[in-house]
């Protein structure tokens, strides 16, 4: 029985992870529904796996943040918390990082190992280049789409699928958040 | 489109009753579609100009001419079909190239044959130059 691994990712309307300009964490759109199911979803025992790039942005965002900061809200903290590898040939441990360990090694072969060996749920948030070569590779079991209901056309980064292969997609779950914020929830397969 | 319902595409059949506008400055009259109306001034201005008599109207694709209505602050209602693929390596024609920032309100979602999702927003465009306006 190998772990299922979830690739979690918060998107514009328009494919983009982030923007800059001055839009805020979520697009400035969450509501207490997100909130509340994003703490559900990180309050079930399951380990995190990084890229060394989002991994160093998530602990300088933490470091420069201040109490009201996004970067604290409380699932984010629960996701900090939580059991960590962080797929990198730079990084070195120790890390400033409560839980986690860092693998050297090409995150196909990382994360190939992990779902045989993990006892429990595989996820990963953000990590774009590393998720996007797990997909190719056929390791990603759940993709997770968080749909924020603005399009940045001018002000986007990150391009959530730039890069990808093709995929053809099924459709497990999908729910409205706080009205406006649609959750998607796909098994992806590569389409040939 | 008048090609797909020359050629008898499924679901063309209403479309050819409904009373249609195209916008072109290199096509000229008549045009084989029935129910077609050829217009070669400035979208924008006759659309405004329709909306202000109480016309509604809606368009299927058309990105460029859309992305132009949206800009000015002309679209309604924004209604996108999102099918189950991701296409990075065959994708083509991208909705949002060129699009300013949008801010929506979704009033409307459903899920078609269990995978295809249909969501509708109303859309606000954020003027100014990126960066310069408050995010809703």
């Amino acid at each position: 029985m190998t772990a299922t691994y979830t690739f979690d990712i918060f998107s514009s309307l328009d494919g983009y992870g982030a923007a800059g300009g001055n839009w805020t964490g979520y697009w400035g759109k969450q509501g207490p529904e997100l909130l509340d199911h994003r703490l559900a979803l990180y309050s079930e025992e399951q380990r995190m796996v990084f890229g060394a790039k989002t991994h160093r942005l998530f602990a300088e965002m933490l470091a420069s943040s201040t109490e009201e900061s996004e970067v604290r809200d409380p699932w984010v903290t629960r996701m900090w918390n939580m059991p960590a590898t962080v797929v990198s040939t730079t990084l070195q441990e120790p890390l400033d990082w409560p839980n986690a360990s860092v693998v050297s090694g090409d995150a196909v072969d990382v994360v190939a190992r992990l779902k045989e060996q993990s006892e429990v749920p595989l996820r990963s948030h953000g990590s774009l280049s590393m998720n996007r070569a797990l997909m190719a590779a056929g390791l990603v079991d759940r993709l997770q789409v968080t749909l924020f209901p603005v399009v940045t056309g001018q002000t986007g980064l990150d391009p959530i699928f730039q890069g990808a292969a093709d995929f053809d997609l099924e459709l497990i779950e999908h729910r409205t958040l706080d009205g406006h914020i649609q959750e998607l929830i796909y098994r992806p397969t590569l389409h040939v | 489109m008048s090609g797909f319902a020359a050629d008898g595409e499924p679901g063309t059949d209403a479309l050819a009753g409904m009373s249609k506008i195209v916008f072109s400055s290199t096509l000229t009259e008549p045009l084989s579609w029935p129910n077609t109306q050829l217009i070669t001034q400035n979208p924008v201005e006759a659309v405004r100009e329709m909306k202000d008599k109480g016309t509604s109207m809606r368009t299927l694709g058309s990105l460029t001419l859309c992305r132009s209505l949206l800009k000015a602050g002309l679209v309604d209602r924004f209604r996108v079909v999102v099918f189950p693929v991701i296409t990075g390596s065959t994708g083509s024609d991208r909705i949002y190239d060129g699009y300013p920032d949008v801010s929506l309100d979704m009033v409307g979602s459903r899920t078609f044959d269990d995978r295809i999702q249909l969501l509708e927003y109303v859309p606000t465009v954020l003027s100014g130059p990126p960066g310069t306006n408050p995010a809703r």
